[in-house]
């Protein structure tokens, strides 16, 4: 609410004096180039393989990039070569470089492509402009990805709809990192579901609502993207151009895995024996003869991977701020990439969209609208090892064992609710995000809210052979009913948190009419 | 906040402010309210966003609300409510020209083709933008196609690739296009041309489809024989093999593909809910093994679960030609 009116005494200040206040995405720069190159974003890491990684960094003013890094912080020995210094420049800058789609005034983006490293290895990284040492030290450092045949623990991150630059968001991302520094389990890798930038997906929006926020987390992680509705204001799939594909380098030509794609909206990518892949549910073509779900159905022929982890925006079961069954994108997710997906044997479905967290049962064949849960559950427990039990899978990739999904849309966005989907096991309105771990057989996965609270815990075994069983009638959470007033609202909100939704997971009661 | 909503367009009451700062006042008051209803609720589902566009409306007619009202509707599916409001916004303003292409869009999507392409030589007409005429090129396409006239629809596809050559959607909807008007060679060539510029495994796939309906089966067998070495899920590429051995009277390693892809088929075909494309390619198998009776019920399947036309029709046509 505070941006808003931040925002609404700006356009106030904006018509009252008539002013022609400085449009940062306008091509014509307002101020004199600077004589020296400061840095205004980054460095932040991309694209990540088991042998090269992209360090990207923004300048205002020109400057000479250079990429210094070693095994340790003392001994940064190598450099990486001009030639793989790719450079895009602010639409106003009369230069051959490629533009960005829009920037504030003398912006030069570096996206420097630091090749034949060695896998699983940790290297730190300087970033320079010359010999003026811009960003580095102990805290800018990455590690390469396994080989690909290798299987070695993984921990992502996995947050959605944040992108307001709001202490909501901020809360979220303090708790997830008191709850790894508590673990002394750093992450691996960053997912981020969709609607990093509010409220139209601008270069400024990027900044304050997703550069700024996890500048620390960036310089270690790759972020691997998915495109939002509010990204989707401002960029667009069918040509990859826009705020979004300017902040990104994702893979088009298999470089990390997979399939070559040939576009930025949708790409794969391995980490060792798991396979991700990312989607554009926003404004390309989700029918199956469109290009996004004849290159999945091409993706998934190849694929050899133990796991496989698909993430997109829009969630296709959802009854949080969006409503699944009645909203067109939603459906079409279901209906026409759900099959392709799960007849390639997908174990996990990440999404947000829904200012919500709800997690699924293990499911298989849930298209109809409206969705029911009869027949589509494969295992109507909660996936707590402490509760239910793991849910299980036959080792490897096989077409309709189940998978469970994951709306992670609660990640600093207004929250909200309007019913319960009915193959959910857990839905909490709270602030917060998830922590994934794959080791060996096993993928863990946890909700930490935005006060460090563990909400949810489930967690799929994949070994031996296991034969799918229909459950005809399922267990699921009571149906909700809707809070009549804003004050009624939190309460009963909270109240439903406390009934049907996990507290902190030790203390797990046995959920009524909701666990086997 | 509902009093702000009553009157925010009337001037202001008071007699010693003069008239135009008064109406001056009152239209930034309103827009503000706009901004802010904006933030509030664009977060909210479609029904959210429909119910606040509603109230902007009912106090002030804009053609702005009446098209994002008209995008939330189409998300809903409710098209005939999209249609008016689209109406509506162009009244308000014709030169409206995101109002006109959603437009034209909806009426593709209920198949009023007809009106679609009146909608769309209007917009062609008034747009000189690189970017409007991208979109209403790509929109002529596929309202031609849906009309049937596929010279026409390949001729706005074409124009539309000018201006975007590697969007992946048009140049696969090109290359159905020049299979529907039976120009095979022409199309082997555009999608090499592609696929060798973008790299995109969709495209490559479907070149090495172009080539063998264009009947070069020599030139693309070792491709496929990678593929098959190469791939977890094998049907597609089995298939393609067994029309390459078929082409060389090799009729035991045309079963052999044919049957192996079938297995593959059969055991990620779901009985209810099946994934179209699959259906799709089992239709073909058994096109191609001269199970005319299950192609077909497969091919029914198909488009009962909603399966695009143009993948309907290539197998519809290739179980028509069946020897038997």
């Amino acid at each position: 609410m505070t941006s808003t009116v931040r925002l609404c005494c700006g356009l106030l200040a904006l018509l009252v004096f008539g002013s022609h206040a400085r449009d940062a995405e306008t091509p014509r720069a307002k101020t004199p180039e600077p004589l020296e190159a400061t840095l205004e974003r980054g460095p932040y890491l991309q694209c990540a393989t088991p042998q090269s990684i992209v360090i990207v960094w923004r300048t205002t003013g020109k400057s000479t990039p250079l990429v210094r890094y070693g095994q340790t912080t003392a001994q940064l020995d190598q450099t990486a070569s001009l030639k793989n210094v790719r450079v895009r420049v602010a639409p106003h800058i009369n230069s051959e470089a490629t533009k960005l789609h829009s920037a504030p005034d003398w912006t030069y983006q570096y996206e420097a492509t630091l090749t034949a490293l060695t896998f699983s290895s940790t290297y730190y990284y300087a970033v320079y402009d010359g010999d003026t040492l811009l960003a580095g030290g102990e805290t800018y450092h990455f590690t390469t990805h396994p080989a690909p045949s290798i299987s070695k623990p993984v921990r992502m991150w996995v947050v959605g709809d944040s992108g307001m630059g709001d202490k909501n968001q901020a809360s979220v991302t303090t708790a997830m990192q008191a709850w790894i520094d508590r673990e002394k389990r750093p992450l691996d890798m960053f997912l981020h579901v969709g609607d990093m930038a509010y409220n139209s997906g601008r270069d400024s929006e990027f900044t304050k609502g997703f550069f700024k926020p996890y500048e620390a987390t960036l310089r270690n992680v790759v972020c691997w993207p998915s495109m939002g509705n509010h990204e989707g204001s401002t960029s667009r799939g069918n040509l990859g151009s826009g705020p979004y594909y300017d902040c990104y380098v994702c893979p088009t030509q298999a470089q990390a895995g997979g399939v070559p794609s040939g576009t930025e909206a949708y790409y794969s990518f391995d980490y060792g024996r798991i396979h991700f892949i990312c989607l554009d549910s926003h404004d390309l073509k989700r029918r199956p003869d469109g290009a996004m779900a004849r290159w999945l159905s091409t993706d998934l022929e190849k694929t050899n991977a133990a796991w496989l982890i698909a993430f997109f925006h829009h969630p296709p079961y959802t009854k949080g701020s969006h409503d699944s069954d009645r909203e067109k994108r939603e459906t079409e997710m279901r209906t026409y990439i759900m099959p392709i997906l799960e007849a390639g044997g997908v174990d996990l479905v990440l999404t947000g969209h829904s200012h919500i967290y709800e997690r699924s049962m293990l499911l298989d064949g849930a298209y109809a609208t409206p969705t029911v849960a009869h027949n589509v559950i494969l295992d109507d427990g909660d996936g707590d090892p402490a509760g239910d039990g793991a849910y299980r899978k036959s080792a490897g990739l096989n077409p309709n064992e189940g998978d469970i999904q994951v709306v992670a849309g609660h990640g600093g966005a207004k929250l909200n609710r309007k019913g319960t989907m009915p193959v959910m096991k857990r839905v909490v309105v709270e602030h917060g995000s998830c922590l994934i771990d794959i080791d060996g057989n096993t993928l863990t996965a946890i909700m930490v809210d935005k006060k460090g609270d563990r909400r949810d815990t489930f967690s799929l075994i994949k070994e031996g052979k296991v034969t799918p069983k229909r459950v005809a009638n399922p267990k699921q959470l009571p149906p909700y009913k809707a809070p009549k007033d804003d004050k009624k609202d939190k309460k009963k909100e909270a109240t439903l948190d406390d009934e049907i939704d996990s507290k902190p997971n030790d203390k797990i009661p046995a959920l009524e009419g909701s666990a086997k | 906040m509902t009093f702000l909503f009553k009157s925010p367009c009337a001037p202001l009451p008071h007699p010693l402010v003069p008239l135009c700062l008064r109406v001056f006042v009152s239209r930034l008051l309103f827009f503000l309210i706009v901004v802010f209803a904006c933030c509030v609720f664009s977060h909210d589902g479609p029904e959210h966003v429909i119910e606040e566009l509603t109230l902007q409306l009912e106090q002030k007619k804009s053609a702005d609300l009446y098209h994002k009202r008209a995008i939330e509707y189409r998300q809903l599916s409710e098209y005939k409510k999209a249609i008016t409001d689209l109406r509506e916004a162009l009244k308000i303003n014709p030169r409206h020209f995101e109002a006109r292409l959603e437009l034209a869009q909806v009426l593709i999507t209920v198949r009023k083709t007809d009106e679609a392409l009146k909608v769309l030589r209007i917009a062609l007409a008034a747009e000189q933008s690189a970017a409007k005429r991208l979109a209403i090129f790509g929109a002529l396409a596929l309202a031609y196609d849906a009309a049937g006239d596929v010279a026409a629809a390949i001729h706005y596809c074409a124009s539309a690739l000018e201006l975007a050559p590697d969007d992946l959607d048009l140049l696969l909807l090109r290359s159905e296009l020049f299979w529907r008007a039976g120009a095979y060679q022409r199309r082997a060539e555009d999608l090499e041309s592609a696929f060798r510029r973008t790299g995109s495994a969709i495209l490559r796939a479907d070149w090495i489809d172009a080539m063998l309906d264009a009947g070069h089966f020599s030139a693309v067998k070792s491709d496929i024989e990678k593929e098959i070495a190469e791939s977890r899920l094998k049907s597609a590429w089995l298939i393609r093999r067994a029309r390459c051995s078929a082409a060389e009277s090799n009729s035991a390693a045309s079963h052999g593909d044919i049957s192996a892809a079938l297995l593959e088929l059969d055991s990620r075909i779901r009985p209810h809910q099946p994934d179209t494309s699959l259906l799709l390619q089992r239709a073909h198998a058994r096109a191609l093994s001269a199970d005319k009776a299950r192609a077909q019920a497969d091919l029914k399947a198909a488009a009962r679960a909603g399966a695009a036309p143009h993948g309907l029709a290539r197998i519809s046509s290739i179980i028509k030609n069946m020897k038997r």
